[in-house]
């Protein structure tokens, strides 16, 4: 039993609305990136041979093509969903999630064009199930885990002269959606073609939502004097 | 042109995707518009330190963790109690590191049962909650079995290979060990003033997780570490 089989099992058991919400938005990622195989690949920066050749030997369960993977995407993956976290350890975790997540569901992927869409629109529906999850929580709960190494202790760490300390916490108060396109686009420097992919959005929501985020950072930075 | 176009006309500026016609507009009302010459001026340089922001590392622990996840895939024959030839995980012939998956299967059970536990702590309604808490206690008990197990066996295949260990690094893990061992019990004695509190025992679970990826990161140090004397014997 894989583990994200072994999580069906388990939220069939529970009757758990969070798991199940969360199960399906993953299954939802894994039927959009069928999908996706329609248009074709437009991951440019991907070596698609190479991937290729990896996902093919992972899905054979080749335990090197996969960490091969894992290096290949582990820092993009993990600033993105660092960034809704805000916290190392969660955002190690999360990480965790998410590769054991496509790991186990890699024999589904069929073309690998569409496989770093895929991997990064787990990586989100896996962030937003964890705000969600600590939004329902509430400020009840103090995990051990958020008493260190937050964004904002970090951000604090920076030169004041600097924007980066700032711009991490402006980044911060932006809704998840607007913080997600606003750090792939901004930060990791993905195409808007590519965000809509991974979104599921148009090419035209992508670019306001933008928009939306660098004025919404703007007003962030100004009201802080940061700029 | 008005300052609403060409707020969309700056944004599309500050990416380079503005040209010809369109930025000649844009040139002349920025020309007149102090407010919208602001914005471009912004802007650029919120997207420039975007792209100087730090880029976040995950530690070696995260692979770790998720090759544990993946031989615990493999280890389910075992689970179901179907014969499987032994094949070493981890690259070390030891039999009871099987139970290293289990204790990954453990953590997905852990994740689950907590995410349920605290909503069910947070929901107050005894009808329907009563069962289903039962039911999560039920399962934390399973997974801090299968972390019994797992730490018992990587105990005991870490002590077996003590010795290949440079004696200091030995005695960092040992006093590693002495801290998370110390933080069991604390939560042990917690859980057993309050069994039913599900939060005491997230937090028994996340010792015993600690505890099991240390087990894991001296293993794995003992193999390289074998694997180099092997290298350094094979040069001689």
């Amino acid at each position: 039993m894989s583990a994200s089989s072994l999580l069906l099992a388990i939220q069939g058991q529970f009757g758990d609305n969070t798991l199940r919400a969360e199960y399906e938005s993953f299954l939802e990622a894994a039927l959009e990136m069928e999908r996706d195989t329609r248009g074709g690949p437009v991951w440019g920066t991907a070596d698609k041979a190479r991937l290729a050749e990896l996902v093919e030997r992972g899905r054979d369960g080749d335990l090197a093509a996969m960490e091969s993977i894992y290096e290949m995407f582990k820092r993009p993956v993990f600033g993105l969903i660092y960034r809704h976290a805000q916290n190392q350890a969660v955002a190690e975790d999360l990480l965790q999630d998410v590769f054991l997540k496509i790991f186990s569901n890699l024999r589904n992927v069929r073309d690998a064009g569409t496989f770093p869409g895929w991997v990064f629109r787990i990586a989100l529906n896996t962030s937003y199930s964890y705000l969600r999850q600590k939004k329902a929580q509430g400020d009840k709960l103090v995990s051990l885990d958020d008493l260190g190494g937050n964004v904002e202790d970090r951000a604090s760490e920076a030169v004041e002269k600097d924007l980066r300390g700032p711009l991490e916490q402006a980044i911060q108060t932006l809704a998840p959606r607007l913080r997600s396109v606003f750090i792939l686009h901004d930060v990791q420097g993905f195409k808007h073609e590519e965000i809509a992919r991974t979104l599921g959005c148009a090419v035209g929501t992508s670019k306001s939502q933008l928009f939306k985020a660098r004025i919404k950072v703007r007003e962030y930075l100004r009201a802080k004097k940061a700029v | 042109m008005r300052c609403r176009r060409a707020n969309e006309y700056i944004s599309r500026s500050v990416d380079g995707e503005l040209a010809g016609r369109q930025a000649a507009r844009l040139e002349r009302h920025l020309a007149s518009c102090g407010e919208c010459r602001a914005l471009l001026e912004d802007l650029r340089k919120i997207v420039g330190g975007a792209t100087e922001l730090d880029q976040p590392e995950p530690s070696d622990r995260v692979w770790r963790n998720i090759r544990t996840g993946l031989a615990a895939a493999d280890v389910k024959p075992l689970v179901e109690g179907i014969s499987l030839e032994p094949r070493p995980l981890f690259g070390l012939g030891v039999p009871a590191l099987r139970y290293a998956g289990a204790a990954a299967l453990a953590v997905v059970l852990v994740v689950s049962g907590v995410v349920i536990g605290t909503r069910l702590g947070r929901q107050g309604t005894p009808a329907g909650s009563d069962r289903g808490e039962k039911y999560t206690l039920a399962k934390l008990d399973e997974a801090e079995r299968y972390y019994q197990q797992a730490i018992k066996s990587l105990g005991e295949a870490f002590v077996s290979q003590k010795g290949v260990l440079v004696p200091q690094v030995a005695e960092l893990f040992d006093r590693n060990l002495a801290v998370i061992d110390a933080t069991i019990q604390a939560c042990r004695r917690a859980v057993l003033e309050e069994p039913d509190d599900l939060q005491a025992r997230s937090y028994l679970l996340s010792a015993y997780t600690e505890k099991v990826t240390l087990l894991d990161s001296a293993l794995d140090l003992q193999r390289r570490d074998r694997e180099t004397a092997g290298k350094g014997k094979k040069i001689l």
